[in-house]
């Protein structure tokens, strides 16, 4: 059930990283057409470059979570190396809990910041105006839903631990080979 | 205070735990530890402003063009266009590694994708022209570093955004250290050629007409790094700007190549973002342990400690540059720029050094750091395209290059101007 629920997580996580690099792709159109009309018609799309932070904060916010399905979190594993495939298994899960726990005390503080936003239905201080809850809230869910995917993992690479042994749990959280890291680039 | 955090920044990374973790969670105790006020608290502000910060926008938009680059094909025109052209130098197609990394660094802000991008295409002529394989490899995973020296650079972004420095600025001073280690490098296989002229593989043979037919396929890339750095320095773009231009002119690129699908875009931008959030969370946790450090008041204590010893300011400056040179065979050079650039930047200054060279500088360290044992990254993906054949290899075949480094870093000590004469022209 909890590896159906991880399947299920990691596709809802793709999704959103592909969500937020098509989004990305249409700022950089958005901000192209910026300079282009700035520099040639002398008019300039007032609050590109707003719109365009904004869309960035919600992009890498929905894509938290891909980064830890994907392993791609940087670890220096000098020692690592030599640790045996008992105390990488502690020190990986020991990561994942360390890592959830610094995402959970952000998105705990990126909650108050939200609630804020909520009760003053805050704008932003430029001429668009924009009211903040529309980048704020999903911003708030991209940082929650890595919250939540760290604790699925976590659970996961448990269950898998007790039932396979470390090689199993530790394609979930362990540190990526070489040929892993090359397939990535 | 300050061996307790480093102790404890020491045993978290060293304990493998996640660089962002280890950063954000040393911030957590030192505040809990010596601070009076819950600085936490920050935490959700300081992710949001820098979230949506438009200077770090530049970021996912250089990674984004880099990626779309990679899949355009492009790389191996240029590769086989600057071979064709350096073909005479004794070292052949070696010297082709260090032009077409040089000009692919131009295009791209990464060291990585630029050894790999670079690697693909070179590794295969090792066997094929018999090649010494140590130096061939070497002046491949060298090459790569220049990646973040030339720009755009999104390490020297990182560094303008942590110390408040203008990141145009800092791109005009990196473009002529950026060519000189070039020529550094290609000296060195020059050198190392001539004494031991087996090492130089079969050198091919080409017509003037066929150099001239060359030509074409350097065209495109010379054009995106004339849209994207020659926007930012004619002052018509801001970084940002000037990187979301590249996407768009990368695009058409491979629209005219005939590589544009929505299953490229999609995996361009997967890979995008993937790279993107995992940057983002090391700054924010950076960016909160600076913020941490510096209300305790450490970096002002470690500041004070430097000046107190009385050293010179050249002495200061050597120390610190033996300092990143022992812990880049250690740590991973994103990290290690963003934990310690707050640090030595305050005492760099201090002494009387100008912000933009000691960036450049910084580079330089950094690039040297990629290619320094145990933990080199563009070691790791040289021998990740070669795939058989001992790590050692690349290790050994790197170390002259080490070398060339060590003259880029006194070139640079010995005349600052090498970086500062650009930006103080347009400045």
């Amino acid at each position: 059930m909890l590896e159906k629920l991880l399947d299920a997580s990691y596709r809802i996580s793709r999704w959103c990283s592909w969500g937020a690099g098509f989004l990305l792709l249409a700022s950089a159109f958005l901000v192209t057409g910026d300079v282009i009309a700035r520099k040639f018609f002398n008019v300039s799309l007032a609050g590109a470059d707003e719109i365009t932070g904004y869309c960035f904060a919600v992009g890498t916010a929905l894509s938290l979570s891909f980064v830890l399905y994907k392993r791609a979190h940087i670890r220096v594993d000098v020692l690592y190396q030599f640790f045996s495939p008992r105390w990488r298994i502690v020190s990986d899960i020991a990561g994942l809990l360390l890592l959830t726990g610094f995402t959970a005390m952000v998105t705990w503080m990126a909650g108050g910041l939200v609630i804020d936003t909520l009760t003053h239905s805050s704008r932003s201080i430029t001429p668009l105006k924009v009211p903040l809850i529309f980048p704020h809230l999903p911003w708030f869910i991209g940082w929650l839903f890595a919250v939540y995917s760290g604790v699925l993992i976590f659970f996961v690479t448990l269950m898998r631990l007790y039932r396979y042994g470390p090689g199993s749990a530790s394609q979930l959280v362990g540190v990526k080979t070489i040929q892993e890291k090359q397939d990535a680039t | 205070m300050l061996i307790t955090a480093v102790c404890l920044l020491v045993a978290l990374v060293a304990a493998a735990v996640p660089v962002a973790a280890a950063m954000g969670l040393l911030g957590l105790s030192l505040t809990s530890l010596y601070s009076a006020m819950p600085l936490h608290r920050v935490l959700g502000d300081l992710a949001w402003q820098n979230g949506s910060d438009f200077l770090l926008v530049a970021i996912p938009m250089f990674v984004l063009l880099g990626e779309i680059l990679l899949r355009t094909g492009i790389a191996s025109g240029m590769y086989d266009g600057m071979a064709k052209w350096l073909n005479w130098l004794p070292g052949g197609l070696m010297h082709s590694n260090i032009a077409s990394s040089a000009l692919f660094a131009a295009t791209s802000g990464s060291s990585v994708a630029t050894a790999a991008t670079i690697g693909t295409v070179a590794l295969p002529e090792i066997k094929r022209r018999r090649y010494n394989h140590r130096l061939f490899l070497g002046s491949v995973a060298a090459g790569g570093t220049l990646g973040i020296l030339i720009p755009p650079s999104i390490n020297l972004i990182l560094y303008g955004l942590l110390t408040n420095t203008s990141v145009p600025a800092l791109y005009l001073a990196g473009f002529i250290p950026g060519v000189i280690l070039a020529m550094v490098f290609m000296t060195t296989i020059m050198v190392a050629c001539m004494i031991f002229p087996s090492w130089s593989g079969i050198p091919i043979k080409v017509s003037f007409r066929q150099r001239l037919a060359a030509l074409p396929p350097l065209v495109p890339p010379l054009a995106i790094f004339v849209a994207v750095v020659g926007s930012i320095y004619a002052g018509w773009a801001t970084p940002t700007e000037a990187a979301a231009l590249g996407v768009v002119a990368a695009l058409f690129l491979a629209l005219g190549y005939g590589k544009l699908s929505l299953a490229m875009l999609r995996d361009a931008v997967e890979g995008t973002m993937r790279t993107t959030a995992m940057i983002i969370l090391i700054i924010l946790a950076a960016i909160f342990l600076n913020f941490v450090l510096s209300v305790i008041g450490l970096t002002q204590a470690l500041t004070d400690f430097i000046i107190g010893l009385g050293l010179t300011p050249l002495m200061t400056l050597l120390m610190i540059v033996v300092f990143y040179l022992i812990l880049g065979c250690f740590m991973e050079t994103l990290s290690m720029l963003l934990t310690t650039a707050p640090l030595t930047f305050p005492i760099i200054v201090s002494l009387g050094y100008d912000p933009v060279w000691f960036g450049i500088l910084l580079m330089v360290l950094l690039e040297t750091a990629l290619i320094t044992p145990p933990i080199g990254i563009n070691l790791y993906v040289v021998q990740g395209i070669r795939d058989k054949g001992s790590m050692s290899d690349v290790i050994i075949g790197a170390l002259p290059f080490v070398f060339s480094m060590f003259v880029m870093i006194a070139i640079l000590i010995i005349w600052p101007q090498t970086a500062l004469w650009l930006p103080e022209l347009f400045y």
